[in-house]
Formats: structure tokens, C-alpha cells, sequence
């Protein structure tokens, strides 16, 4: 690799696009280079205690989101030194040590359990394909399950969420909709329908007849039975957790 | 005129030691930055029941490697986790090893590249070394 490509991605560690993720140096970085997401450092010259610490902090402690988050894992900086852990942790309690360092001993057990970041979203969002808010585009999709597939067309979709939002409002008036059941009953359906239609606007092709208008009422007829469906499955369903897990297809 | 300057090394290097400045109006040291959370907890790691008695460098440098990789895949899980149920970016972490010269910092990047091939390791995983 290039000088400058090497220094051109060292540049950019911190971008999440950037795939880096060991960066061996020779000695310790200088000042000028202090990166959030720096969060392990293996310390391999034999360096005495108290220049390790102080070069090891000096590299690592900002904070990604500029404040601490509370998770113990996000909030700290990994010094691994099995060999000299004890020297360490001594140089760090002596009176004039400015440095407070926490010590962790990995036990047998995590070091073999391995984690996963698992996302889950209700089956009722996944099944009327709701809008589900991704923090970062680039992140990678999550592992582990698959969620049910959605039952509408983008166009109904659209549909689907109004009419969801209008079944939402509804439940907060009991008048309205005492409880999700009476969305079975055609003259609930119709309210709900006259409201989607107040607040349905088709995207422009529509108008234009380049495809054919959508049908509001299946949709809603449709929405209307999953959000039955799902809303009994959620309410048999004895833990809070498997609910709100997407089942394995 | 009113000049104000901020540093992180309030002294002037000398061949005789640092001679620290003697103006300085604020001092709000590392410690106490540390104390007030503005800052990340520094930790020193070991494994339990680990002791280096008996052990050439070889292996105690793969057993840190091997570590140091455990807990920066777990770091970026726990990253992941907060960042999902925050709604903030996610943050992708890093692994920073110190070699001791040019020379261990090629056989470094052998080592940790084999060792990443054999166990099946993401291809998008990389790694550099930098002359100092």
C-alpha cells in the first residue's frame, strides 16, 4: 500500500465507511491524532508503567458523541496489557498519579461467548411495511431474523400507514373504537376509510392516469385485519419480549 | 490587547526537563476531567488467571492480540446496541496495537492477517502499518 493511501485512510478511521479496524503503529501515535472511535489498545514495547498510561490516554479518551452514554462498554478505553497488568494498576493508584484507571479481567466465559446486535421491530410495522427509522444508511443490516414480509405495494403502503394513523386515533376515543375488534364491523371500517380518504393524496402518476388508483378500501379492510390479527397475537403472547420479536420464517 | 491561549502542555521542554508556564489563570487537569465524565474510563485488561511465569513473548503478544480483538468485536456490538436504540449514528471502533519498530509491525500485520484468514475473518476487516 502507498504512503498516502495509508495516511489517507488513517485520516478517515473515524468515518464509519471506512473499514479500518486494527491500526498498528510503531511507537505511539504523536499529538495531532486523537480519534473517538478508538476503543481497544495493545500495548506491545516493553515501555515503563507510567509512559504507557500516559500515552495509552492520551490517544483515546474522547468520547464519540461528546458526552458519556452510561453503557460501561461505550464509556471506556481498553488498555489490554495481560503482562504488565498488575505494574500498571499500581503506577495508577500512587498518590501523584492523576489517572484513575478501572481494571477488567475477562473471565473464561465472555471470552468465549460471542455477541450480535439483533434488531426487532413489531410484526404489525413489518407486515403494513411502516417507515422503520435506520440511525445510520450505512450500518449493516441486521442479523439473526427475518421478518415477516409486508403485504402492500409502495402506493398502498402509503395507504396502510394513514390508515393505521387513523386507527391510533381512533383508539383514543373510545366512542370511536372501544377496542380493536369492532374494526371488524363495516360502519368502524367506513369511518376509518372516509378518513383516509380526507387525508389520501395520490403521488402525481396517479392523476395522470399512468397507473390505476389504488383501492382505499381493500387497503383499509386489509390494515384493519392485521392490526386485529396482530394486536391478539400480542395480547396471548405471555412474555412482552416474543411479541415484540419477529418470528423466524 | 488580551491574548488567551489553551494547551494541553502548559510547559516549555528544556534539556533540563519541562519548565511549566507561569501564567497560567485556569488549570483544569486530565484527572479532574476524567472524574467529571467529559471523557472516556480508561481501563487495563487482563484475562483471568493469567500469568506471564513461564511464558516467552510469543505467546503473551498472541494471547493480547487474541484479547484485543474479543473485546473491540464486542465494543463495536455494544456500539451498535446503543446507537440502534438512541437513534444516534453508529460508531465503528478501532483497534490501535503498538509495535516496537518497523520490523515487528510487518510481522504483526502477517500474524493478524493469517490469523483472520484461518478463522474465516470478514474480508472487510484491514490493516496497515505506518513508518514512524
Amino acid at each position: 500500500m502507498r504512503e498516502e493511501e495509508t495516511i489517507e485512510r488513517l485520516l478517515k478511521v473515524e468515518r464509519s465507511e471506512e473499514p479500518t479496524e486494527i491500526v498498528i503503529h510503531v511507537n505511539m501515535l504523536k499529538e495531532g491524532w486523537d480519534v473517538a472511535n478508538l476503543y481497544t489498545i495493545v500495548p506491545l514495547p516493553a515501555a515503563n508503567a507510567r509512559t504507557l498510561i500516559e500515552q495509552s490516554i492520551g490517544r483515546g479518551l474522547r468520547l464519540p458523541y461528546g458526552k458519556r452514554t452510561g453503557v460501561i462498554a461505550v464509556d471506556r478505553l481498553n488498555i489490554v496489557a495481560h503482562d504488565r497488568f498488575q505494574e500498571i494498576v499500581d503506577e495508577a493508584k500512587r498518590p501523584d498519579s492523576a489517572i484513575r484507571l478501572q481494571q477488567v479481567v475477562l473471565t473464561a466465559d465472555q471470552l468465549q461467548h460471542k455477541t450480535v446486535t439483533v434488531v426487532s421491530r413489531p410484526q404489525l410495522a413489518s407486515k403494513l411495511g411502516l417507515q422503520f427509522e435506520e440511525p445510520d444508511a450505512l450500518s449493516s443490516a441486521p442479523a439473526g431474523f427475518q421478518e415477516a414480509p409486508a403485504v402492500f405495494n409502495a402506493e398502498e403502503q402509503k395507504i396502510a400507514k394513514i390508515a393505521y394513523d387513523v386507527i391510533r386515533k381512533f383508539e383514543t376515543q373510545p366512542n370511536k373504537l372501544p377496542s380493536v375488534t369492532y374494526l371488524q364491523r363495516p360502519e368502524v371500517q367506513a369511518a376509518v376509510l372516509q378518513e383516509v380518504t380526507n387525508h389520501y393524496r395520490p403521488a402525481q402518476m396517479e392523476l395522470d392516469g399512468v397507473t390505476q388508483r389504488p383501492d382505499l378500501s381493500a387497503v383499509v379492510a386489509k390494515t384493519a385485519e392485521i392490526v386485529i390479527q396482530e394486536t391478539i397475537d400480542q395480547r396471548r403472547s405471555t412474555s412482552p419480549i416474543s411479541s415484540w420479536c419477529p418470528k423466524e420464517r | 490587547m488580551l491574548g488567551l491561549e489553551l494547551t494541553a502542555t502548559p510547559f516549555i521542554e528544556t534539556t533540563r526537563g519541562p519548565i511549566s508556564f507561569n501564567n497560567v489563570i485556569f488549570d483544569y487537569p486530565l484527572g479532574r476531567a476524567m472524574a467529571d465524565g467529559f471523557v472516556k474510563e480508561p481501563a487495563v485488561v487482563t484475562r483471568e488467571n493469567f500469568s506471564p511465569i513461564g511464558k516467552s513473548a510469543e505467546p503473551i503478544q498472541q494471547i493480547k492480540l487474541e484479547d484485543g480483538v474479543r473485546l473491540d468485536e464486542s465494543v463495536k456490538v455494544e456500539l451498535e446496541t446503543y446507537a440502534r436504540q438512541v437513534g444516534e449514528r453508529i460508531v465503528k471502533p478501532f483497534m490501535l496495537v503498538i509495535a516496537r519498530d518497523t520490523t515487528h509491525a510487518a510481522e504483526l500485520m502477517q500474524l493478524i492477517r493469517s490469523s483472520a484468514s484461518s478463522r474465516g475473518a470478514t474480508p472487510a476487516k484491514s490493516f496497515r502499518s505506518i513508518r514512524a
